[in-house]
């Protein structure tokens, strides 16, 4: 309670802090959590529920925390639903409690109490039915929810570190210490993961020796072998999930989000020793301030010097009380009563007997066989309700009970080993009757739990068992290099505990028996869950929220189980605990983005002339992953389509540049590579000469089409391929895939070598002065009289590059492959000859003028056929794709065929996507269209169709565009709108 | 043109460009066919007098030549001119960078485990940073090969990397 000289304590330091709690000023020492600071200053009122709005206070002194959870700085980049439990106090933080208005004393919501009921389980689904529920939906909105959720982040991005090791340990208690060291020793490579700042578990305040040295003396020596033996010790690092044999630990430094570090860890043997929660008992009120676990009570002390109150009651089921109660008395604390449900018959231990006697001699009550029924008190406990119960461990009969005055009730109903991590990926839950809780069996060989996640409580048990899952860690991964770690150990009695859930009461006080703080779940509610037929316990979680929230179900899973067993009146094994889910601990989304946010989100490929797009006015886009210039500002408008235009006119009057490096490229070389290139594309390589391209298209093994292309033959036995960009992976994947299979056997090798070459690709009437130009003089007789489709070696200040005359906008064109090293030099000297740069719209539309693909049209839906290639299909031979292209259904009347649409009037525009129907038959679209564009040559919207076979050439339809309001009558012309007999290209 | 990664000020040292060739068998099994020296074990690299990699097995089949020097021309042309293989030239393909800080190794483990990568093999063609990358190193120097065009996000991630697992807390922090 309230002192004003420092406190002592094993993670304090002596230094003076302060932090302002709903905007007063809290003094606090260095090390102090938030509730410690507060239970010191002599708070307990932190929060409100969030359906009740009952007062709450502090709870636990874990991350388990229900209650006291706080939200973080102020404005709209505020942090919620912090547990108080876990944050760090540090100069100037800035905290307030959650679920009040207008403040925590007095929140008008908790006015809702005295609608009684009001919000028992499923209340949503039977009232606020008339009018309708949207009626009643924003005052519900507003209330429900933990905290208030940030507007904006401030959050410093998450690190992610990737870590391999032969054992990882998860949780640096006895146990988890003890396997670690006997893994380190035996020579593995040991990783330790504890969530807490500081290792020792419990033993910061069981009164402990192991190896014959006080518990934290020894903790301290441990942990420096460790380090000497290069054990990574990982603080403040949870274990939040796992799977295919990955661990998922999550580092939040000081107990605040931000900062935070998430681990990827793949550990050959995983230990778990992750501990246990204790566990509540349901009485009536058992959720006023000053109402505490008891382990809580021991930490506050132990590690921050917080007495949590003066007058004390300690409840609970087993041996454990006695000895808390002893040190807590030793501390200063005022032991009213201990309070044990057990009957005198179930307490063996003669030590613990011992120690009862001791506590009943210096004047404190201690009653086997009782209960504490209800706590008193209004804004807090006041005082204690106790009744002798007939039989121990159920609630049963009642006799008449007894008031004890005090301000602080300190429960334990046992505790629940920390299972989440041995329940996914195999493992299965049992309950064990000695412990009161259920336990993970089923194990798969790589993973074991240790210790108090086992079950195992009394510490010389802990410690042989994990020495020897460490040692067992160590030699399943072959070390055993040393002898493993042995120590022994003596320190708190075991627990024997004897399950016990909930104390008698009315009907009418189950709805105060809480069995979840966090979402206020109470007995009566999993009455009426099991009355109104959700009995299974994932039902009944699901109907109550039993289990939800931060805690995710660690300290009402099991409670709430057992309470389920009572009323349905089975053992607690047939109802079983409810799936635990990853993340075992909240996480935020910022640590599970990592560093894929903002810019990084996905990569982004670059060409080599990237920088010059950008320093030129070039406005970029994705396209696949690469970035590609749209449009540039330059090129006489603001506007894209201005700009568009005014490129393609150009392109078509002068001449243009456009940068094709991102154009997949794969070379195949080998003996065989002819043959095995006229099997995977439908177009033959094998007739093409040495120093010709052809254009390529391939199927995939259903006979649609996949990609087109270049195919470029540079030696007898080696070629070259270009790929559409967004094709590129699928290519190299499909080539490589036939060539492992059913060409494995023959002399053919591939290559990606998209990113040796760069491309560069030239069209328009000016654009073989332009290559002429900036080649040295030896190259151009060769290059002047190249053919359509074929290529020659050049060069360009004496380095080395490829000319090929292709065009892909019908006019003269040429693309010239050269060295990425010298593509900028190449760029440049062409636009200083007047090739003026183009980007990706005006492609489209001179593509969209000469009727050729613009990828719209290869969806993996469509066949050569619909794409009018059956030129290519006069083969004989066998080929990818040419098994199913017999089909009937692929010669239907409904199969699409590419054509060309214009609008009726010459001006109006139609885009793509829109659907195109009949004028008589508006409801069923005979197709739709697929690209369109303005053309600036013949100054009408022209487009690109999939249009039903039946469909004749000058029929008029309606292109129609529901989403954007618009119909536009469209006739169906020939794909090629410019240029049909192809004199430009061939010029 | 050379990186520095800022918030650790480590030196991220890109190479020249130099003329590369992948070589890629023909035929397999290739090693009984091949010469001494060729680096035949699963990720087996060849290196030269000065410490560079000059002979990559990053594939079953496959050798890369990022700095084609006269003696690995002449094991890889022989192997060619027996049939066994198929040189491709591949020039400018990967931009290598070499980083002889070994905080390298901790702003890698973003994105992979490189100890435990590079534990049973000394090189790996795998992604890093979402970027196809080869990586090798030999006595804390690394030698981290970038495809080209993904070179200018590898820089970006790697430099977030660095910061967010400098920043008070991360993981130099929570670690003892």
């Amino acid at each position: 309670m309230r002192s004003s000289s420092p406190r002592c304590g094993l993670r304090l330091r002596d230094q003076p802090l302060s932090f302002s709690f709903d905007g007063v000023e809290v003094p606090a020492q260095a090390g102090d959590t938030v509730s410690s600071a507060l239970l010191a200053h002599g708070i307990r009122l932190i929060g409100r529920s969030v359906k009740a709005r009952r007062r709450r206070g502090v709870l636990t002194a874990g991350p388990e925390e229900p209650n006291a959870l706080v939200t973080v700085g102020m404005g709209p980049a505020l942090i919620p639903n912090v547990p108080a439990t876990q944050l760090q106090v540090r100069n100037g933080l800035a905290v307030r409690s959650q679920n009040r208005w207008p403040c925590l004393r007095w929140d008008l919501a908790s006015l809702l109490q005295a609608g009684g009921g009001l919000f028992s389980a499923g209340f949503y689904y039977k009232t606020f039915m008339w009018p309708s529920w949207r009626s009643y939906e924003p005052m519900i909105r507003s209330l429900a929810g933990l905290g208030s959720a940030p507007q904006a982040c401030s959050l410093a991005g998450a690190s992610l570190e990737h870590l391999s090791c032969d054992v990882l340990v998860a949780g640096g208690g006895p146990a988890g210490l003890i396997a670690a060291l006997s893994a380190a020793r035996s020579g593995a490579r040991v990783v330790l993961c504890e969530r807490e700042p500081a290792l020792g578990g419990e033993l910061e305040f069981e009164s402990a020796l192991i190896e014959e040295q006080p518990a934290m003396a020894w903790v301290d020596a441990t942990q420096t072998e460790l380090e000497a033996r290069g054990v990574r010790v990982l603080l403040e690092t949870a274990i939040v999930g796992g799977s295919n044999g990955q661990v998922i630990a999550h580092a939040e430094p000081g107990g605040l989000p931000g900062n935070n570090t998430l681990y990827r860890i793949r550990p050959t043997q995983l230990i778990i020793a992750t501990g246990a929660v204790e566990r509540p008992i349901a009485f009536i009120d058992n959720d006023r301030p000053g109402v505490m676990l008891l382990g809580a009570a021991e930490r506050y002390l132990a590690r921050y010097g917080v007495q949590v109150g003066r007058r004390i009651v300690i409840f609970g089921n087993h041996n454990r009380l006695y000895p808390a109660a002893m040190r807590l008395r030793a501390a200063g604390l005022d032991i009213r009563a201990v309070i044990d449900t057990r009957t005198p018959a179930q307490l063996h231990d003669s030590f613990v007997a011992g120690l009862r006697e001791a506590l009943i001699r210096s004047g404190v009550a201690c009653l086997l066989g009782h209960v504490v029924t209800a706590a008193k008190g209004r804004a807090a406990v006041s005082g204690a309700q106790i009744a002798a119960c007939c039989e121990a461990g159920r609630a049963s009969i009642l006799s008449a009970s007894r008031h004890v005055a005090c301000d602080t009730i300190l429960m334990s109903g046992g505790w629940t080993p920390a299972t989440h991590a041995m329940l996914q990926e195999g493992g299965s839950a049992q309950y064990l009757d000695e412990v009161g809780a259920f336990i993970a069996v089923e194990q798969p060989p790589w993973r074991v739990a240790v210790g108090a996640a086992n079950g195992t409580f009394e510490l010389a048990a802990l410690c042989r068992q994990a020495g020897a899952a460490g040692l067992r860690a160590a030699r399943s991964v072959g070390k055993a290099d040393c002898a493993p770690a042995e120590a022994s150990g003596r320190g708190d009695p075991q627990p024997d505990v004897v399950a016990m859930w909930r104390a008698a009461a009315s009907r009418a006080d189950e709805k105060r028996q809480f069995v979840d703080w966090q979402n206020d779940v109470t007995v009566a509610d999993l009455r009426t869950a099991v009355e109104e037929g959700f009995c299974d316990i994932e039902h009944a979680k699901r109907y109550t929220a039993l289990g939800f929230g931060t805690d995710q179900g660690r300290l009402a899973g099991v409670l709430g189980a057992g309470i389920l067993a009572e009323l349905r009146e089975q053992p607690i094994e047939q109802v079983g605990v409810s799936r635990l889910r990853q993340p075992y601990h909240p996480v935020t989304m910022l640590s599970l983005a990592g560093l894929r946010i903002g810019n990084a989100l996905r990569v982004e490929r670059r060409t080599p002339l990237h920088d010059w797009h950008a320093a030129h006015g070039a406005v970029l886009e994705a396209s696949g992953l690469w970035s590609r210039p749209r449009y540039y500002r330059t090129s006489g408008g603001a506007q894209v389509a201005q700009a568009a235009h005014e490129e393609a006119r150009r392109v078509r009057t002068h001449g243009g540049i456009v940068d094709a490096s991102t154009l997949g490229k794969i070379e195949i070389a080998g003996p065989d590579s002819a043959a095995f290139l006229d099997y995977v594309c439908l177009t033959r390589a094998g007739t093409l000469k040495v120093g010709r391209s052809r254009y390529a298209v391939s199927l995939r093994e259903d006979g649609m089409v996949q990609d087109d292309g270049l195919l470029l033959r540079l030696a007898p036995d080696h070629f070259r391929m270009t790929t559409s960009t967004s094709h590129a992976e699928l290519m190299l994947s499909h080539l490589e895939y036939w060539r492992a299979s059913e060409w494995a056997a023959r002399a053919v090798t591939i290559t990606d070598v998209t990113d040796a070459w760069s491309t560069i690709a030239l069209a328009g009437p000016r654009s073989r002065e332009a290559v002429l130009g900036v080649l040295e003089d030896r190259s151009r007789a060769a290059v002047s009289v190249l053919q359509h489709m074929q290529w020659t070696a050049g060069l360009f200040r004496a380095l080395p590059l490829l000319v090929l005359r292709a065009t892909y906008s019908g006019e003269l064109g040429y693309e010239i492959h050269c060295p990425c090293s010298i593509a900028l030099q190449v760029w440049e000297a062409l636009v200083a000859c007047g090739m003026a740069p183009y980007g990706l719209e005006a492609l489209d539309i001179l593509r969209l003028e000469k009727g050729y693909l613009t990828h719209s049209e290869m969806t993996g839906q469509t066949t050569p056929y619909d794409l009018g290639m059956h030129r290519f299909l006069q083969r004989s031979d066998d080929f990818v794709g040419r098994a199913l292209l017999d089909r009937p259904a692929f010669h239907e009347p409904a199969r699409p065929r590419l054509t060309g649409l214009r609008a009726l009037d010459g001006q109006s525009a139609f885009l793509a996507g829109a659907q195109l129907v009949t004028i008589r038959d508006r409801s069923h679209p005979c197709g739709y269209v697929t690209s369109t564009a303005f053309s600036p040559v013949l100054g009408e919207w022209i487009g690109l169709a999939l249009v039903a076979r039946s469909i004749g050439l000058g029929e008029s339809l309606i292109a129609s565009d529901p989403l954007r309001s618009s119909e536009t009558p469209v006739r169906v012309s020939s794909p090629v709108h410019f240029d049909p007999s192809g004199e430009r290209m061939r010029t | 043109m050379s990186a520095v990664v800022p918030a650790r000020g480590v030196l991220l040292e890109a190479m020249p460009t130099e003329t590369s060739f992948e070589v890629v068998a023909v035929q397999l099994p290739l090693v009984a066919q091949l010469s001494d020296g060729w680096p035949t074990r699963a990720g087996e690299v060849r290196w030269d007098a000065m410490g560079r990699p000059v002979m990559l097995h990053i594939g079953i089949d496959r050798w890369l030549l990022p700095t084609a020097n006269a003696e690995v021309m002449d094991l890889a042309r022989c192997a060619v001119t027996a049939g066994s293989c198929v040189m491709f030239e591949v020039t400018g393909k990967w931009q290598v960078f070499r980083c002889q800080d070994r905080s390298i190794a901790r702003i890698l483990s973003s994105s992979i485990d490189i100890d435990a990568i590079l534990e049973q093999s000394e090189c790996a063609r795998l992604v890093v940073f979402d970027c196809p990358a080869i990586i090798t190193r030999r006595t804390h120097v690394h030698w981290i090969l970038i495809q080209r065009s993904y070179c200018a996000s590898f820089h970006t991630a790697i430099t977030s990397a660095a910061a967010a697992g400098s920043a008070p807390g991360g993981p130099s922090g929570a670690s003892r």
